[in-house]
């Protein structure tokens, strides 16, 4: 953890778990249709990646080579239950919507990714930070989609409504939104574009 | 009859993978050619068969709200799905190894081609989304889980056996190289979610 | 305590139990267990062993050796044997190394086969007298920069005949090797010292065996009354794309006077024809770590079987100063007036030519082609083996063939670098 600033746009950009990495695609469609959902989800992420990386971490030395996937399943899941608590009680509506997506956290590739490949072979602290800042790649990616989706989907962002009323053809106008962008496949088609500016404009992570 | 529109439903309209979009990151990684489409795709469905029957009656008779009054009227106001996840994530763990071992044992050569891929879905969002929705939406029984199960692991199968045919024949197109690989694969993919919308809405 | 805490428990570790239990009770009865038996070349030995483990693993149990450069990853393919019950069906990683013809004889590769049945399998004769033995180093002194010379001597009272061109199993044990350690000759030193080599270091994870071919020909007496083996080392450095130095020869570097290693063979790979008639050539050809198989052959045959046999030896090195030997073999050719030795270097070398030394300037296949073949009168007719580095044997293989020699005339044993 030398340069601090390169590991972070790493994390962000060259390394992003979503579009570079190709990890954690699951939840990013579903949670993606309005940016307060999506955000909420980030943040979940974050969390959960950061704590099972330091929990995973600090235990490393002592769990056996055949179980450590079980092991690695359960410190996670303890921790989504956690988040899912949280979230019914401070965020209810979000969590509603968010469903059966907020268990398979548990399953997202992001996290169980970086236990293996970076908290089993990492000091706690490092693990801890390697687990925020990817959870932070992801949750940026999950607000990117987001904004798209909701905007053009619905015209407004974080639930503020940003196309004027007047605008939209029930009041007399020209307006309507694109109802295609809140179907979960235009989620994978924008990450598809995101992917390709990604790559055009980063000549390293091309294939 | 209601069995055969669970099926269905679950193969076309519900799909796992194109409609929720559930483990994408083996559907993504592993569909590069057919082989080891055809391998993940059929340990899926033996996952789904062996996971979802069982997560349906443990759900039923021990963490449903109200579950547990067979052992004790007393216990009848008890609610313990908050251990859902923990539960059937263990579950699941603990059948992918038994499979594992089991067709080690019997099936040596069927072994040899997904063994590799048995491991991978212990932790492919696939499995436990299925297992979470099958709670959601609330089947009376076990002939309506076996069919859910079944067009579920089908459609799922389905799905990455289309793309891997897809994506065989894409490598003779001229892409852009920013598209190559990942995305082309992500676009081709949001683009047989789109149309497998169009089985919206289908009942027998 | 509230009885939703106390009944979660409860269920949560019940059913935690009986996944447990239940994952047991298949991995016990799906598992095979229980001794079956393996019939070896067809009675010869039969052996009552457990069920589970690979075939070259549960035979090393039974002190059958078959030798393995790669540890059993299925990567050199030299645990093969023929199983002529049992077994079940060959594997895709095991295809490569064999022929469909091998394949239809039954041939499998030890390491990639697992004991789940009563067996016959029939092994190399070599193997069924291959020894494990733990040996006393004699000594152990550096030839050049990168080569060694090690003598260690066979306990009393074993035996260990081998044949000229067979090879030992060296067993690096798991430990740690720093390089920092290792006795280097004092010519040699300043070398170590300006290319660094002094900073590395091996860490061996899991007992690893690795090819060596006897450097000494049998009956070589190097210490009075005991019988002893000489190895010649070259030491695998980094810089060739892997991480870490190469585990057996670190080892192998890093022994001293009175050091114990286990080895185990012999082994046979390139053997002298027993049936070639005095009147047929002998040519080698060959450099670097080769050069054991040539010493071990070209010695037995002058010194031990006084043979007359015509024999020549092309020897390829970069330089004079690489030249193992070289001097050697040419007081060896003064003395046998049928011993023909050639030294080919790459480069003009300015150490040779102010030694006096002989040496012809090129590739060495391109030497043997310009100077022997070009001017026999059937090559033909001549067995000829090769053992060195796999570019040198492969273009002279080629050149061999297009002079028209056949595949059964050549025999090769290119030292791949291992790590």
């Amino acid at each position: 953890m030398a340069n601090y600033k390169d590991t972070i746009r790493k994390s962000l950009l060259g390394s992003n778990p979503v579009t570079v990495l190709v990890l954690g695609i699951c939840s990013v469609l579903a949670v993606t249709v309005h940016m307060k959902e999506a955000l909420v989800m980030g943040i979940a992420v974050t969390l959960v990646s950061a704590l099972s990386n330091l929990v995973v971490s600090s235990i490393r030395k002592t769990i056996p080579a055949r179980i450590r996937i079980i092991v690695e399943l359960l410190v996670v899941s303890f921790f989504v239950i956690l988040a899912d608590q949280l979230m019914k009680a401070y965020a209810y509506p979000e969590s509603r919507n968010l469903s059966v997506y907020v268990g398979l956290i548990i399953t997202n590739c992001i996290i169980m990714g970086r236990l293996e490949s970076c908290a089993l072979s990492h000091k706690p602290v490092e693990a801890l930070a390697d687990g925020f800042l990817n959870g932070l790649g992801y949750a940026l990616v999950l607000l990117v989609v987001a904004f798209f989706r909701e905007f053009f989907g619905f015209g407004s962002i974080f639930g503020l409504q940003i196309v004027p009323q007047g605008w939209y053809y029930a009041a007399g106008g020209f307006y309507e939104n694109n109802g295609l962008f809140i179907l979960p496949p235009m989620a994978l088609i924008i990450i598809g574009y995101i992917v390709w500016l990604q790559r055009t404009l980063d000549k390293d992570i091309q294939e | 009859m209601e069995l055969l529109n669970i099926f269905f439903k679950s193969l076309f309209v519900e799909n796992l993978a194109l409609a929720f979009f559930l483990g994408m990151c083996s559907f993504i990684a592993v569909s590069k050619n057919m082989q080891t489409a055809r391998g993940l795709g059929f340990a899926v469905i033996i996952m789904l068969l062996v996971t979802i029957p069982l997560n349906w009656a443990i759900g039923r008779y021990l963490l449903a709200p109200g579950a547990l009054k067979w052992i004790s009227p007393a216990f009848a106001e008890v609610d313990l799905s908050f251990l859902t996840f923990i539960v059937f994530i263990a579950v699941i763990a603990a059948m992918t190894q038994v499979v594992e071992m089991v067709v080690e044992k019997y099936m040596p050569s069927l072994h040899l081609s997904l063994g590799i891929f048995l491991p991978l879905i212990a932790v492919n969002c696939a499995i436990l989304g299925a297992s979470l929705f099958m709670q959601e939406r609330a089947y009376t029984g076990l002939g309506q889980v076996l069919a859910y199960a079944a067009g579920s692991g089908l459609g799922w199968f389905l799905a990455i056996v289309s793309l891997a045919a897809i994506r065989e024949r894409l490598r003779y197109s001229d892409i852009p190289r920013g598209l190559q690989g990942m995305g082309i694969t992500f676009l081709v993919v949001g683009l047989m979610g789109l149309a497998f919308m169009g089985f919206m809405g289908i009942r027998f | 305590m509230n009885l939703t805490v106390i009944l979660a428990l409860a269920v949560f570790l019940t059913l935690m139990l009986l996944l447990v239990v239940m994952l047991l009770f298949v991995k016990t009865s799906v598992t095979p267990s229980g001794k079956v038996s393996i019939r070896i070349n067809g009675g010869y030995r039969t052996v009552e062993v457990e069920q589970g483990d690979t075939l070259s693993a549960t035979l090393v149990q039974e002190q059958v050796f078959l030798p393995s450069a790669c540890g059993g990853k299925g990567n050199c393919g030299q645990c093969s044997c023929r199983i002529v019950e049992g077994g079940g069906d060959i594997l895709p990683t095991e295809r490569g190394f064999f022929t469909p013809r091998q394949i239809a004889d039954k041939w499998r590769l030890a390491c990639q086969v697992k004991v789940t049945g009563d067996m016959s399998i029939i092994v190399p004769e070599a193997v069924l007298s291959a020894k494990m033995l733990t040996c006393e180093v004699v000594y152990n002194k550096s030839v050049s920069k990168y080569f060694k010379e090690i003598c260690i001597k066979i306990p009393e009272g074993e035996y260990f005949n081998y044949h000229s061109g067979e090879y030992v199993l060296v067993y690096a044990p798991v430990g740690t090797v720093n390089f920092a350690d290792i006795d280097i000759d004092k010519q040699y030193k300043w070398d170590w010292k300006e290319e660094n080599l002094y900073s590395l270091q091996m860490v061996c994870r899991e007992e690893t065996s690795r090819a060596y071919t006897v450097f000494s020909y049998p009956g070589e007496q190097v210490v009075p009354g005991a019988n002893t083996l000489k190895l010649l080392v070259k030491i695998a450095l980094p810089p060739k794309g892997w991480s870490h130095p190469g585990i057996c020869s670190s080892y192998l570097f890093s022994l001293r006077t009175g050091d114990k290693v286990k080895i185990a063979g012999p082994y046979g790979e390139v053997l002298l024809p027993e049936n070639a008639p005095e009147s047929q050539e002998f040519v080698y050809v060959g450099g670097g770590a080769g050069i054991s198989l040539m010493r071990s052959h070209i010695f037995t045959l002058l010194k031990s079987q006084g043979s007359a046999r015509k024999i020549t030896f092309y020897y390829g090195a970069r330089s004079y100063g690489e030249a193992l030997y070289a001097d050697d073999f040419a007081a060896l050719a003064r003395k046998f007036p049928n011993f023909t030795f050639r030294l080919v270097l790459d480069v003009p070398d300015m150490a040779a030519i102010m030694n006096g030394v002989d040496f012809a300037q090129g590739y060495v296949h391109q030497a043997l082609q310009e100077e022997f073949i070009s001017q026999h009168e059937a090559p033909a007719s001549c067995l000829y083996f090769l053992c060195g580095p796999p570019a040198m044997v492969k273009a002279t293989k080629e050149m061999l063939h297009s002079s028209g020699v056949s595949e059964e005339s050549i025999f090769c044993d290119d030292i791949e670098e291992v790590e």
